[in-house]
């Protein structure tokens, strides 16, 4: 090799060693991270309004371990139950479903409480209006925080129950209570109410960058 | 009616695509098994988080593609070889402004984007609920290599091609197949100006990278003009170009038996000018280069060909 060439090739490859010993960013790396994650889990309950002329006033009740699958969630995502930190209230909304024929139909004045295991009616949703005479996007709704808390109790007790490795038997009462217009007239529409949960937890992963 | 559990999103596969963009092409290297949580995320919020990655896939992609300026006008020459590209993430690039409904109002709070810090961040909403925002991978930097081919010449052009194709698993389950395709070429103009103290020519490249059936969609374009000059084996290059990017990634919701829903994240058209300086060693066989870039993120990028 000749003299010049050798040196414009030592010249390049020194250039080149010094990024690497610098840590070139060219020069993949391996680096663990630990990093704290929240997802959302949402669980939805419909009510079915048939007949109900003006005022209506419905519950349900449904098994928090069966209808809110946190073990899934957190096995899709790759949390351990271990490493959750947080399961709360995120936010609640609301839609209809299957419309109501008659035009013009609309649900004024609803109130929902929610009833926690060994407790009384707690109110979640203060006085909302929903258009029920089309199907709806999920609208946000206004919250209070008595039945936010009461939630957010239960949610607790679930964790708990995953950490014990226990399947939770929980439940849940909704009511919902409020008035359907136009009045004088039988109601025939579906609408549901979802909870957003955020659940919380870290996961360790590799990172090569 | 039944309740009904639904997950919002399914984050492990958006996680694997995270995973993969830092895998990018070098098979070799072992998966990055990166877990992005959303929550609380609107689609504007998700673009927050997600926003340093087509800033940084722009530059990456959109480098080392054209080396020199000089473009023989006839015969047979070729290149295969590896570059591999690398840029430095920005500060600036480590949060974003996330909003959501405050206790009484819509507000507004720096969180950590996909390469920031790793604790999620959390503030009260409206009657007592919060809100999360994830944390980041910490990453400072990010690197990718590609395969390349450039074959020419006839009339002064020279046509480039980049590809690789790498199955990532079912689609059903993980990510499906992860393909980039990239082809362009350059033109000399200094064939039609002889007396020219540097060669020069212009240049234009097109590249896909997807992931899955259209997990990932992203288009970059890329034109410059090069000029260098040849002292022994070593050829200074330096170009002048314009840089296009378009990202989308969409992603479902599924209650673990159907999707229910599905969201797409497009996000703007990414267009930058893009400056570089480099050095190429053209020995009898091996060709090397290394290369400095200012574009949407600073970008350094180092090759190794063969050919003629």
């Amino acid at each position: 090799m000749r003299a010049r060439t050798f040196a414009s090739f030592a010249a390049l490859a020194t250039g080149w060693m010094l990024f690497s010993a610098a840590s070139c960013p060219l020069i993949p790396d391996a680096d663990t991270r630990t990093v704290e994650l929240a997802v959302t889990g949402s669980a939805v309950q419909g009510f079915e309004a048939r007949g109900i002329i003006n005022t209506y006033d419905q519950s349900e009740t449904f098994n928090l371990g069966d209808d809110i699958n946190i073990r899934q969630i957190l096995d899709d995502n790759g949390v351990d139950v271990a490493d959750v930190t947080d399961i709360s209230v995120a936010n609640v909304y609301v839609r209809c479903t299957v419309p109501d024929p008659n035009p013009g139909r609309a649900i004024t004045n609803t109130h929902v409480s929610v009833t926690a295991p060994g407790g009384g009616p707690q109110p979640l949703v203060d006085n909302f209006s929903l258009t029920v005479d089309t199907a709806t996007d999920w609208t946000e709704v206004p919250l209070l925080p008595q039945g936010v808390n009461a939630i957010n109790g239960v949610l607790d007790q679930l964790l708990s129950d995953l950490r014990a490795g226990s399947d939770s038997n929980l439940e849940l009462g909704y009511s919902a209570s409020g008035v359907s217009v136009p009045t004088g007239a039988s109601s025939n529409f579906d609408w549901e109410i979802r909870l957003d949960l955020n659940i919380v937890g870290t996961v360790t992963v590799d990172i090569y960058h | 009616m039944a309740p009904m559990t639904t997950f919002r999103p399914r984050v492990r596969r958006l996680a694997l695509t995270l995973g993969a963009l830092g895998l990018f092409v070098l098979p070799w290297s072992a998966h990055a098994q990166l877990s992005a949580g959303v929550s609380g995320l609107t689609d504007d919020n998700a673009k927050g988080y997600l926003s340093p990655l087509p800033k940084a896939f722009s530059s990456v992609l959109n480098t080392s593609i054209f080396r020199s300026g000089d473009v023989p006008r006839q015969g047979l020459n070729f290149e295969l070889g590896l570059s591999l590209m690398a840029v430095n993430f920005d500060d600036a690039d480590r949060t974003y402004t996330a909003t959501f409904s405050g206790p009484s109002d819509l507000e507004s709070a720096e969180v950590p984007t996909v390469i920031g810090d790793t604790g999620a961040i959390s503030r009260p909403g409206p009657a007592g609920t919060e809100h999360y925002f994830s944390g980041g991978f910490d990453i400072d930097n990010f690197s990718v290599g590609v395969p390349e081919l450039r074959i020419g010449s006839i009339f002064g052009t020279r046509l480039a091609v980049r590809w690789i194709a790498v199955q990532l698993g079912d689609e059903s389950d993980d990510l499906g197949d992860l393909e980039l395709f990239g082809i362009g070429g350059q033109h000399s103009v200094s064939q039609y100006f002889p007396g020219l103290p540097v060669d020069l020519a212009v240049g234009g490249f097109y590249q896909t990278f997807k992931i899955g059936k259209d997990l990932l969609d992203t288009k970059a374009l890329h034109f410059d003009v090069t000029g260098s000059k040849h002292f022994g084996v070593l050829e200074p290059y330096a170009a002048v170009g314009y840089d296009s990017f378009d990202m989308d990634l969409s992603y479902e919701l599924s209650d673990g038996n159907q999707t229910v829903d599905k969201i797409a994240v497009n996000f703007d058209k990414e267009t930058n000018a893009h400056l570089t300086a480099g050095l190429a060693a053209n020995l009898p066989v091996v060709k090397l280069h290394i290369e400095y870039n200012l574009a949407a993120e600073n970008a350094l990028a180092l090759g190794l060909c063969l050919g003629k």
